[in-house]
C-alpha cells in the first residue's frame, strides 16, 4: 500500500499551504522529487510542526488581543 | 551551600554511566532496548543534553547497593531537576547545577562506582565524562554537515555551560576541569574523522545515512560490525534500570539475553529500523530548538514586585466587590437580618467586614462565583489576575504573558499616578515608590522580550532633549556661575558682618562699604582683596583713623621697613604688616577661586544630571507606554518569535537534504514509490484534530476506546485515510491515547504518528 502522506502530491500540497516564505516553498518543492522515504517523513514532521506553530501563534496572539486593556484614562 | 556542593557527605555524586550502565555503548543500548512507546526522545538543546545526562546518571545510581545510594535530599534534588527538565516551561538551571556538581566531584568515589558497574572496567571518571559529553550529539533527525557543525559548536559549549553553574571552585579544580575541557575538545575533533573512527561513539556520531551505508557495506562483506572497541559483558536491561523493563512483545523479543553483550551494530540496526518505521516521528515540543525564545526570565526582585502589585490589585478588586455586595445586601435588607449595619464604614472596613467573617465570606464568594451580570466583571478580573500571576510564577514566562504584564502594569501605573496627585505626602511617597518598581519591571520585561536596551535608547532620547553634553553644558555655564557664586559669597559675608555688628552698622550696608573703601585706600588694596580678607575672617574695623595710629604705636610686633597695622581676625587683635595682609588676601582670593570653581562644576554637573535623568525617565515612560498602549508590538513580537522558529525548522530540514544527490536509478525508484497523484487533506486533518472540540472528534475522552476508535476511523476516512476501527484498536495504547488527548498538539502528533506507522506496517 502506498503511503499517501508521503507522495509528491500530498507533500507539495502541504508545502503550498504552509505559511512560510515563497523562496522556502520553492526550495522544498524543488527538492521533493529527490527525497527518499526517510527524508519525506522528516519533511512531513517538519511541516506538521510548522502548522502547529502557526496554530499556537494564532492562539497566543488571540490571548494578547483579548487580555489587552486600554491604558488611556 | 547546596546539598550537592557538600563534598564531604556520602555517597558523593559519582560519574554518570560509571555506576550502571558501565559503558556508553550500554547507555545507548539501554535506550535502544526500550519499547517505542517508552523510548525517550531527547531534544537537541540544553534541555535534551541535560536530560540525557541525568537519566543515564539516575539509571546508574539505581543499581547501586542501597547503602551507596544518594541520600534522600540529593535524590529529591535529582528528581526535581528531572521533573523541571520534563516540563517544557520548567527551569533547567537546577539540572545544570546538578550536572556541574557531578562533574566537579568526579573521581571521589570512582572506585566504588566502577565496582558496581563492572569490576574489569578501567575507565576513569574523567574518561567517562569525556566519552559521555562527546556522545551528546544532536538527535538522529539531524544529518550531514548540519550535524557536524552542531558537534563542532556545541560539545565544549555544553560542558562550559555546566561549569558556569559552579561556584566557589578552587584554582586547582579549575585547572583540572580545563584539562577535561581540552580533552572533550579533542574527542570532538576526533569524531569528525570518520575514516579513522575507532569507537562506537565516533560511529554513532556519523550522519545517519553514512552509518547505514557503512553498516550495509560491512554486512555485504560479511563483517558483523564496523571497527568499534570491544564491548564488555552486559547486564540485562532490567538490572540496568528496572523501571525501564516494561517491554512490548516486539522489544522483549529483541532484548539480549542476560549477561550477553549485544553487538552495538545490532542496536544501531534497530535504530535504523525504528527511524524507517517512523517511530522517531517526534513530538511537537521536542523538535523545536531553542524553545526559550518563546519564554522569558524575570529577576527575583521583579518577581517579588509582580507578586506584590498583582496581589494588591486582586485585593482591590475584592474590595470593590465587597463594597458593591454590601450595598446590594443593605438595599435588600439582608444585612439587617444578619443584625449588622454597614453605615459609616469606609471601603476598607467593608472589605474587612465581608472577608473577615467566615459566614459572610462564604456567601459573598458564592455570589462572586456565579459570574452573573451583577458581579461578573469582578469574577472575570480576578480570573485574569490569577492567570497572570500563575504565568508569572513560572520559571519561564510565556511571551504573550510578558506583554500582557507590561500592559497591566501600565494600566495600574496610570491609576496610581492619579491617586498620587490627590494623596498626602506619605501616601504619595509610597505610590511613587510603587511606580518606580513597576517601571523597573516593565523595563526588564521589555528589554528581555525585545532584546533591546531601553537604557541605551532612553539615554539617546534624553540627550536629544537636553541638547548639550554634560561637559559642554558645564563649561558653557562656568564663568557665569562662578561670578554669581563669588558675588553671592561676598553678599553673604557682608550680611554676616552686618548681623554680627548690628550695634555699629544698624543693618546699613553702605556704612560698611564706606568703611571698607577707607581701609582699601589706607592699605592700598583693591575690593577683591578687601573681600578676601573679610572671607578669611579679618575685620577692617578701625583700620584707618587716629585710633589705628595709636594702636600701632603700642604695637609690640614691628617688621623693619614695613608698615604695621592692627587688625582683628575672628575677634582676636593682631599686628601685621600691610604686605602680610596683601599676601593673605592674595592667598585667600586664590583658594576661594578654586573652591568656587569646584563648587560650580559640581553644581552644574548635578544640575545637568538631574535634568538628564528626569528626561530619561520621561523617555522611558514614553517608550514603555508605546509598548503598553496597543497590542501591536506584542502581537508583532509574538508573531516574530514564531516565524523565526518556523524559519529555523525549514532551514534545518533543507540543510539536511541540500547536499544529497541521487543517482538516476534512485530517482526512478523514488518516483515510482511517491509519484502518485493521490493526496489526502492533511492540512484539514491537522486543523480538525487540533480544534477537535469543535468537530466530530469533540466526543473523545479516552474513556470508551471501542467507541472512540470507530469515531477516529470514520474521521480518518473522511480525510481520505483508510484505517479500520479494528486495526486502530490494535495500534492504540489506551494510556498513551488518553495522555495524548490532554494536549492539542500532542493529539495531532499522536494520530499522525498512527497513520505513519500504519502505512509502514501495511507496506
Amino acid at each position: 500500500m502506498e503511503n499517501l502522506l508521503l507522495t509528491d502530491e500530498n507533500l507539495k500540497g502541504m508545502i503550498t499551504l504552509a505559511k512560510i516564505s515563497q523562496a522556502q516553498k520553492d526550495q522544498l518543492i524543488s527538492k521533493l522529487p529527490e527525497l527518499d522515504e526517510d527524508d519525506r517523513l522528516k519533511l512531513l514532521n517538519m511541516l506538521k510542526n510548522v502548522f502547529l506553530l502557526d496554530k499556537e501563534k494564532e492562539e497566543k496572539i488571540q490571548n494578547v488581543r483579548s487580555d489587552w486593556e486600554g491604558t488611556e484614562e | 551551600m547546596s546539598e550537592f556542593e557538600n563534598r564531604e557527605s556520602e555517597p558523593e555524586w559519582s560519574t554518570p554511566g560509571v555506576g550502571e550502565p558501565d559503558s556508553f555503548e550500554e547507555i545507548g543500548l539501554q535506550e535502544n532496548n526500550q519499547s517505542p512507546e517508552q523510548e525517550k526522545i531527547y531534544s537537541d538543546d540544553r534541555r535534551g543534553y541535560a536530560m540525557k545526562f541525568l537519566d543515564a546518571y539516575k539509571a546508574g545510581q539505581e543499581n547501586f547497593p542501597s547503602n551507596e545510594k544518594l541520600d534522600e535530599e540529593k535524590e529529591t534534588e535529582l528528581n526535581n531537576a528531572l521533573k523541571f527538565l520534563n516540563d517544557p516551561s520548567g527551569d533547567i538551571k537546577l539540572a545544570e547545577d546538578v550536572i556541574a556538581k557531578i562533574i566537579k566531584n568526579r573521581g571521589k568515589k570512582i572506585q566504588e562506582s566502577i565496582r558496581f558497574g563492572d569490576p574489569e572496567s578501567k575507565g576513569t571518571a574523567d574518561e567517562k565524562i569525556i566519552e559521555y559529553i562527546a556522545m551528546l550529539t544532536p538527535e538522529d533527525g539531524e544529518s550531514g554537515n548540519r550535524r557536524e557543525n552542531l558537534q563542532e559548536d556545541r560539545r565544549t559549549a555544553v560542558f562550559d555551560r555546566y561549569l558556569e553553574s559552579l561556584e566557589g571552585i578552587s584554582e586547582e579544580e579549575k585547572d583540572k576541569l580545563e584539562v577535561l575541557r581540552e580533552q572533550i575538545k579533542k574527542a570532538k575533533s576526533d569524531v569528525g574523522e570518520s575514516s579513522k573512527a575507532s569507537g562506537s561513539a565516533a560511529f554513532m556520531s556519523l550522519p545517519l545515512e553514512e552509518r547505514k551505508k557503512r553498516y550495509d557495506a560491512m554486512k555485504k562483506q560479511g563483517e558483523v560490525r564496523p571497527e568499534v572497541k570491544p564491548t564488555k559483558p552486559l547486564k540485562s536491561a532490567e538490572s540496568v534500570n528496572p523501571k525501564k523493563t516494561e517491554k512490548t512483545t516486539e522489544t522483549v523479543k529483541k532484548e539480549p539475553k542476560e549477561g550477553v553483550a549485544e553487538e552495538p551494530v545490532e542496536a544501531e540496526e534497530r535504530d535504523f529500523e525504528k527511524e524507517m518505521r517512523g517511530e522517531k516521528f517526534t513530538e511537537f515540543e521536542a523538535t523545536i530548538e531553542e524553545q526559550s525564545e518563546k519564554f522569558g526570565d524575570l529577576s527575583d526582585e521583579s518577581r517579588v514586585t509582580v507578586d506584590s502589585i498583582l496581589s494588591a490589585e486582586a485585593k482591590g478588586v475584592y474590595r470593590e466587590f465587597a463594597v458593591k455586595w454590601i450595598a446590594d445586601k443593605s438595599k435588600r435588607g439582608e444585612l439587617k437580618d444578619l443584625g449588622v449595619s454597614a453605615k459609616g464604614m469606609d471601603d476598607d472596613a467593608k472589605f474587612m467586614f465581608v472577608f473577615g467573617d467566615e459566614k459572610l465570606k462564604r456567601q459573598a464568594l458564592a455570589d462572586l462565583k456565579e459570574n452573573n451580570d451583577q458581579y461578573g466583571k469582578y469574577g472575570h478580573e480576578l480570573d485574569r489576575l490569577a492567570d497572570l500571576m500563575k504565568d508569572c510564577e513560572k520559571k519561564k514566562i510565556p511571551i504573550e504573558t510578558q506583554f500582557i504584564l507590561v500592559n497591566k502594569f501600565e494600566k495600574i501605573s496610570k491609576r496610581l499616578e492619579k491617586e498620587a496627585a490627590g494623596a498626602d505626602e506619605k501616601t504619595k511617597a509610597e505610590i511613587l515608590k510603587s511606580l518606580d518598581s513597576i517601571l523597573k519591571v516593565q523595563q526588564e520585561v521589555i528589554e528581555k522580550a525585545m532584546n533591546i536596551s531601553l537604557d541605551t535608547e532612553t539615554t539617546k532620547d534624553a540627550q536629544d532633549v537636553v541638547g548639550l553634553p554634560k561637559d559642554v553644558y558645564v563649561s558653557s555655564k562656568m564663568s557665569y556661575t562662578e561670578n554669581k557664586m563669588a558675588v553671592e559669597g561676598d553678599e553673604k559675608v557682608v550680611e554676616k558682618i552686618l548681623l554680627e555688628n548690628e550695634g555699629k552698622y544698624h543693618g546699613d550696608k553702605s556704612k560698611l562699604i564706606t568703611e571698607m573703601l577707607g581701609a582699601q585706600r589706607f592699605l592700598g588694596i583693591d575690593q577683591d582683596q578687601a573681600f578676601a580678607l573679610l572671607h578669611t575672617g579679618y575685620s577692617i574695623d578701625g583700620v584707618r583713623g587716629p585710633g589705628f595710629i595709636d594702636t600701632i604705636k603700642n604695637a609690640k610686633r614691628i617688621i623693619k621697613g614695613e608698615e604695621m597695622v592692627v587688625v582683628y581676625k575672628d575677634g582676636e587683635r593682631m599686628v601685621v604688616s600691610t604686605r602680610e595682609l596683601k599676601d593673605i588676601a592674595g592667598d585667600s582670593i586664590k583658594s576661594r577661586k578654586q573652591e568656587i570653581k569646584s563648587t560650580a562644576e559640581k553644581q552644574l554637573s548635578e544640575e545637568w544630571e538631574k535634568g538628564f535623568q528626569e528626561e530619561k525617565k520621561k523617555a522611558l515612560r514614553s517608550r514603555i507606554s508605546g509598548f503598553a498602549k496597543t497590542s501591536e508590538k506584542a502581537e508583532g513580537k509574538t508573531e516574530g518569535v514564531y516565524d523565526r522558529m518556523k524559519n529555523r525548522l525549514v532551514a534545518e530540514f533543507l540543510d539536511g537534504v541540500i547536499n544529497k544527490e541521487r543517482t538516476p536509478e534512485e530517482l526512478k525508484v523514488i518516483k515510482k514509490e511517491f509519484g502518485s497523484k493521490k493526496r489526502v487533506d492533511i492540512v484539514g486533518f491537522i486543523n480538525q484534530v487540533y480544534n477537535r472540540e469543535a468537530g466530530e472528534l469533540g466526543v473523545l475522552t479516552g474513556e470508551d476506546i471501542d467507541g472512540e476508535v470507530k469515531t477516529i476511523s470514520s474521521f480518518f476516512g473522511a480525510c481520505g485515510i483508510k484505517i479500520g476501527a479494528a486495526a486502530l484498536k490494535k495500534i492504540v495504547n489506551p494510556a498513551e491515547y488518553k495522555k495524548a488527548l490532554g494536549s492539542k498538539k500532542g493529539f495531532v502528533d499522536y494520530l499522525l504518528n498512527i497513520i505513519v506507522k500504519q502505512n509502514k506496517s501495511v507496506k
